[in-house]
């Protein structure tokens, strides 16, 4: 009687133990099958060299610039950069799916003007949808006589 | 003569000599610091005029300046001026003087005061003031200074001023490092006691050409912000000297009054 039941508990162990597997391979399996989940673990290397012209300001330290960049996304661009002494302030947008902002430094030689630093991905749509998050690097300069601005932005971000 | 009074007058000449070296230190400058701007219009490219008197005990040269920080009020910069549109270097300066510069290489002019004791007697001398663009170092963007004088003593120093980040209501900081200005044999570094400078376009003209014909300009300046902070548009300064004194000062462009009532009503 004794081993009778010691043998049925043990049988009942051996499916607790078989149907926890189970579920946990069905929920791997669904992890998996899910495309956001799936889509968080991907990145994507960016590289875009951007080329853009003034189209408007405000006041004297604060440039709206448009341009295009051409690389991996080779989207057209809005750039907003507002200058200080030894910084800038860079909003820049790649079509619309695409968005990002940071500080860089920024100096001044002669009739150019230098920035690097890092972007913020704020914004993403589309196959950038989960993009926000993800830093950038970006590296350029601005001509102090017609502020046409070019710069290049690198990086990986997530897809 | 016995050790002990040897010994004695030993003590007594070396009293003296720290006494004699001494004095200059204990009394410690105190600075003055004025600015403007020039136009005085919010929203408008201007020239900033900065000016300092270093004041110590009447008869007192103060100790040869060694490092100047300057610091400039924020919601301004040099991006979107033209000013130093075209760069000067140390070895341009050396070889050709200012002259061999560009003209579109001024961003402001100068003069200061320097003195120089020589015995009983202190010599003053008029110094002139270029302030140049440089090419940026170490990621800052730099200027450079000349100073030279004539007479009695004639001499010709260059030195560096680097835009570095400030924090508070200050934009930046220009920090200078001045070399000392030797003088006459047997007497000490020039001391500066007065300066007086621009930083814009007020007595700069920059050339442009067009059609083979160079046609002169007046570059624009930094803007002043249109909102002016309450207490006006601060400036201070921070002056090292030889002896390791220091000496600081605050000063303020006021706001105009139609700013401020519109300050007023925005809170």
């Amino acid at each position: 009687m004794h081993i009778r039941w010691r043998g049925l508990l043990t049988l009942a162990l051996l499916l607790a133990v078989a149907m926890s597997g189970a579920t946990a391979q069905a929920k791997s399996e669904h992890y998996l099958a899910d495309p956001i989940s799936k889509a968080s673990s991907r990145t994507e290397s960016v590289h875009e060299s951007v080329s853009a012209q003034l189209t408007g300001h405000h006041g004297a330290t604060e440039l709206a610039e448009q341009g295009v960049a051409r690389g991996t996304q080779s989207c057209p661009v809005k750039i907003n950069i507002k200058l200080a002494y030894t910084k800038s302030y860079i909003t820049f947008y790649c079509g619309t799916y695409l968005a990002g902002s940071g500080t860089t430094a920024f100096y001044v030689s002669g009739q150019t003007a230098y920035f690097h630093g890092t972007l913020l991905i704020t914004r993403g749509s589309g196959h950038y949808r989960h993009s926000p998050g993800s830093r950038l690097s970006i590296a350029g300069t601005l001509h102090r006589g017609t502020y046409a601005l070019s710069c290049e932005v690198a990086g990986t971000i997530s897809l | 003569m016995k050790i002990a009074t040897i010994a004695t007058r030993l003590g007594i000449l070396a009293g003296l000599l720290w006494i004699a070296l001494a004095s200059p230190v204990d009394a410690a400058p105190a600075v003055k610091l004025k600015v403007g701007f020039s136009p005085d219009k919010p929203g408008s490219s201007t020239t900033v005029s900065v000016g300092f008197t270093i004041q110590t005990q009447a008869g007192v040269v103060p100790p040869p300046l060694t490092e100047v920080e300057f610091q400039l009020p924020a919601g301004m910069g040099l991006g979107t001026t033209d000013l130093g549109e075209r760069i000067c270097t140390v070895s341009i300066l050396e070889l050709q003087g200012v002259f061999g510069c560009p003209s579109n290489s001024y961003m402001g002019l100068g003069e200061a005061i320097v003195e120089v004791p020589f015995g009983p007697e202190i010599f003053a001398e008029s110094v002139s003031l270029a302030i140049l663009m440089a090419p940026a170092i170490e990621e800052h963007t730099t200027v450079l200074f000349l100073a030279y004088g004539v007479a009695p003593v004639a001499a010709e120093i260059i030195f560096h001023g680097e835009l570095l980040d400030a924090t508070g209501p200050y934009g930046a900081v220009l920090h200078t490092m001045i070399p000392l200005t030797p003088t006459l044999p047997g007497a000490p570094d020039a001391a500066v006691v007065r300066m007086r400078s621009t930083l814009g376009p007020k007595g700069v003209t920059y050339y442009r050409t067009s059609k083979g014909e160079r046609i002169p300009f007046h570059p624009s300046g930094m803007v002043i912000p249109k909102m002016c902070p309450p207490g006006g548009y601060p400036f201070a300064a921070t002056f090292k000297f030889l002896d390791g004194s220091t000496a600081s000062a605050k000063s303020a462009v006021p706001c105009k009054t139609a700013q401020l009532r519109r300050v007023r009503q925005r809170k």
